[in-house]
């Protein structure tokens, strides 16, 4: 991919469809050019159920920007998401040619990565090196040029069901839009992109994107990424839990989901929440709002207390140095960050986006649609930083969208 | 091309399950869609009915013997078995009979499949007459508490009082009285779901309506002539299946069909209307379907109506389920549909596609 060349990355939620195209600027930073969503169809807890409505989402999606922004896009970058995403440990070695660790060997090791014990039928996205171990000399950050004879590689391996990923493929190209070999990537990566910088991936962080029908999450820690995973859990869920929680439709669910808080207040216990029927002649609704606040903090609160117990199963709670990012729709209900911060006992914040990335604020969104934004623009930096001819091309082609099927 | 199969199923569960399904299909024809499970083989004899043999291997047709453990273990012993006899069902009405043997031991486990395969699940059940004896109301009682817990939503119907004036019948003809008043009653409610009306009422409205509702109770009357308004209204005043108990949470939601004929009135329906709402109150939501069907009800007006209470703060039970009427706890929904053809999310044990709280039991101060 030429540097001057935009790029451009989508992604098919479960509430919404977003594209956005991407200026790259050089020095590892991106300029979003434009930017678009609509909501989505044929979706559910991130995943196509309805091939044709969801083409027609991305197709809806393609001719806002060609019509408002005068892009013509056939080539993006995909970001997955959904409950078939699976993660493995794996271990792969290659004796090493001459006694010196060369790039060759580092990449020999990573190609033998892909093949190292992935279920059949699966479709690999990103693998993230852990560590090398060289002979008997473990934790090794990076054996070029340090002798041996044996060299090994542990990697964290994403991957997800082929169907599934198949079916946002013949979504893309029934919307006339091809989807590079390999340009696909974890939605949970791409949010971190956007808002996890350097350091802090450095210092241990926790990275949250509350999607609407899934919750995705990475572990970095020392840099790397170490940990991932998906729940079929999202914002949906909130809403669901609202409409079988009181007599309101699923668009008032929606709305008295805007109006919660995910912490209780002793203030909530006497306040009544209102919102309009659609049905013109009837009165409006009224809810208690400590019963509706009751409600989300259950279904958040468990949310987060299955996060928190994925990421000490692996006994890196105490690695989280640097905190907990929350992206997605579900970050701006009011209270997730208390509530998380309760759950997790650390700092919890919702993520900024990093610098690099330049002119999302531009393209003025209301307030959620700005939150789903974040997986969008975060793959466009890793496409742009993809593209980018540095000595760490093997770290970034070959880790992130080096996998192929 | 052949018509889509009902989302809507009615599930006879043991002998007097079987005996109100055909009470039902007798009342409203075949257009029902059904099934009866039973670990009896005689019950599925007359194949009027789908029949489905539970715990064939374990008791070989021959029935529990009035021993509730082994029903539920002969449903535990194949789960599967009457998943083919489900397809794109998304709502049941489950009747059955506590203080036997396979109403009281499969009912539960049927509720529990039924909730796994995201099917909302509407109970009625009946408790013994108090002449079946005090060792027969024991076991009712005692398995009730938990098959409601498992149902959506649950009418416990006491047969005395289902059938207030049994004192001259003979246990047989009570029995049968009891039987025919429910199925005549879960018949009103299938034709105010099924046939098209001025009002229309259909299964995921009805479950819409039945979803955040408390406590409640269920009743029927019929009446013909030119005051058959008043009549019905009468009727339903003095209905022992309602009781009007200062002590209890006031009516919140009242469900209510009228079923008539082409000479149904606009000042009829609006009658019966501000009757209901009169007796429990301007507080209590009214929903309101209507069935015009003249071959059947040519003359005659029928009204079918479930009321719910909803306390202050509705205690929520685990499961899916939501209780009602004598000795009932208070609502639950399953809380899957949204996500009711979408691949379950389990945590453990947990479908996290239900309500956290639900699962957790909250009380919600509402």
């Amino acid at each position: 991919m030429n540097l001057s060349e935009p790029v451009a990355a989508f992604e098919i939620g479960t509430t919404n469809t977003v594209v956005a195209i991407g200026e790259p600027l050089g020095g590892g930073r991106i300029k979003v050019a434009a930017i678009d969503s609509i909501a989505s169809s044929g979706v559910r807890k991130s995943q196509i159920v309805d091939v044709s409505q969801a083409k027609f989402s991305v197709e809806s999606v393609l001719k806002r920007l060609a019509d408002q922004a005068d892009y013509s896009i056939g080539q993006a970058y995909l970001a997955v998401s959904g409950p078939h995403i699976r993660t493995k440990i794996v271990n792969a070695q290659v004796p090493v040619n001459g006694g010196v660790v060369r790039e060759e060997d580092i990449a020999e090791v990573n190609e033998r990565s892909y093949d190292a014990g992935l279920p059949q039928d699966c479709y690999p996205i990103e693998l993230s090196n852990i560590c090398y171990k060289l002979d008997d000399i473990d934790s090794i950050l990076s054996p070029k040029n340090m002798s041996g004879r044996l060299l090994s590689q542990r990697s964290l391996c994403i991957y997800g069901s082929t169907q599934r990923i198949h079916d946002a493929f013949t979504a893309a190209r029934g919307a006339k839009l091809e989807i590079p070999e390999g340009a696909v990537a974890f939605a949970g990566s791409c949010a971190a992109a956007a808002v996890l910088t350097a350091q802090n991936k450095k210092d241990g962080a926790l990275a949250i994107d509350l999607g609407g029908g899934s919750t995705s999450f990475t572990v970095w820690v020392n840099g790397k990424l170490v940990q991932a995973g998906v729940l079929g859990v999202g914002g949906d869920h909130v809403t669901n839990d609202i409409h079988e929680a009181f007599p309101v439709s699923r668009s008032q669910a929606e709305q008295l989901k805007m109006m919660s808080s995910a912490v209780i207040s002793k203030d909530d216990a006497s306040v009544r929440v209102t919102v309009p029927d659609p049905t013109p002649g009837f009165k409006p609704i009224t809810v208690s709002r400590r019963a509706l606040n009751t409600v989300v903090n259950a279904r958040l609160q468990e949310l987060f207390t299955i996060i928190r117990a994925k990421v000490d199963e692996e006994n890196r709670l105490h690695l989280l140095n640097a905190g907990v990012f929350l992206t997605g729709g579900g970050s701006a209900l009011a209270g997730t960050v208390e509530l998380a911060a309760s759950v997790f006992g650390c700092g919890v914040r919702v993520g900024s986006l990093l610098p690099e990335i330049e002119g999302l604020e531009e393209h003025p969104q209301p307030r959620l649609t700005w939150y789903r934004a974040f997986v969008a623009a975060g793959l466009l930096l890793i496409a742009q930083q993809q593209s980018e001819p540095s000595s760490s091309i093997f770290d970034s082609i070959k880790k992130i969208f080096g996998l192929r099927k | 091309m052949n018509p889509l199969p009902s989302p809507l199923i009615l599930i006879g569960v043991g002998g007097a399950g079987a005996a109100m399904t055909r009470g039902v299909l007798r009342a409203y024809g075949q257009g029902v869609r059904t099934l009866v499970l039973d670990t009896d083989a005689q019950t599925g004899a007359p194949s009027d009915v789908p029949f489905t043999l539970l715990g064939g291997n374990r008791l070989a047709g021959r029935g529990t013997g009035g021993e509730p453990s082994s029903a539920r273990a002969s449903f535990q012993d194949t789960p599967s078995l009457i998943d083919p006899a489900l397809d794109g069902v998304r709502t049941a009405v489950v009747v059955t009979a506590l203080g036997g043997g396979t109403g009281g031991g499969a009912t539960g486990e049927l509720l529990k499949r039924l909730h796994g395969l995201g099917i909302t699940t509407l109970l009625f059940a009946t408790l013994p007459f108090a002449f079946e004896g005090e060792e027969r109301m024991r076991i009712a009682k005692t398995s009730a508490g938990p098959i409601c817990q498992q149902a959506d939503v649950s009418v416990l119907l006491p047969l005395d009082q289902l059938v207030a004036d049994a004192g001259s019948d003979n246990m047989k003809e009570a029995l049968s009285r009891g039987v025919d008043t429910l199925a005549s009653g879960v018949t009103l409610l299938w034709r105010i779901i099924e046939r098209p009306g001025f009002i229309s009422l259909d299964a995921e409205r009805l479950r819409a309506i039945l979803t955040g509702c408390g406590r409640g109770q269920f009743a029927t009357a019929t009446a013909a002539g030119e005051d058959r308004v008043q009549k019905v209204l009468a009727s339903l005043a003095s209905t022992p299946l309602i009781k009007h108990d200062p002590s209890r949470p006031p009516v919140r939601r009242i469900l209510v069909g009228i079923l008539a004929g082409d000479d149904l009135r606009l000042s009829e329906v609006a009658s019966i209307s501000s009757g209901i709402t009169a007796a429990f109150g301007p507080n209590a939501t009214l929903e309101l379907g209507t069935v015009n069907d003249e071959t059947t009800f040519s003359g005659r007006l029928s009204v079918v109506m479930l009321l719910f209470e909803e306390s202050a703060t509705a205690a929520l039970h685990p499961g899916a389920g939501r209780s009602m009427q004598a000795g009932g706890g208070n609502p639950l929904p399953t809380g899957t549909s949204r996500f009711h053809n979408a691949e379950k999310t389990l945590w453990g044990d947990e479908d996290l596609d239900v309500p956290t709280f639900i699962r957790r039991q909250l009380t919600l101060d509402r």
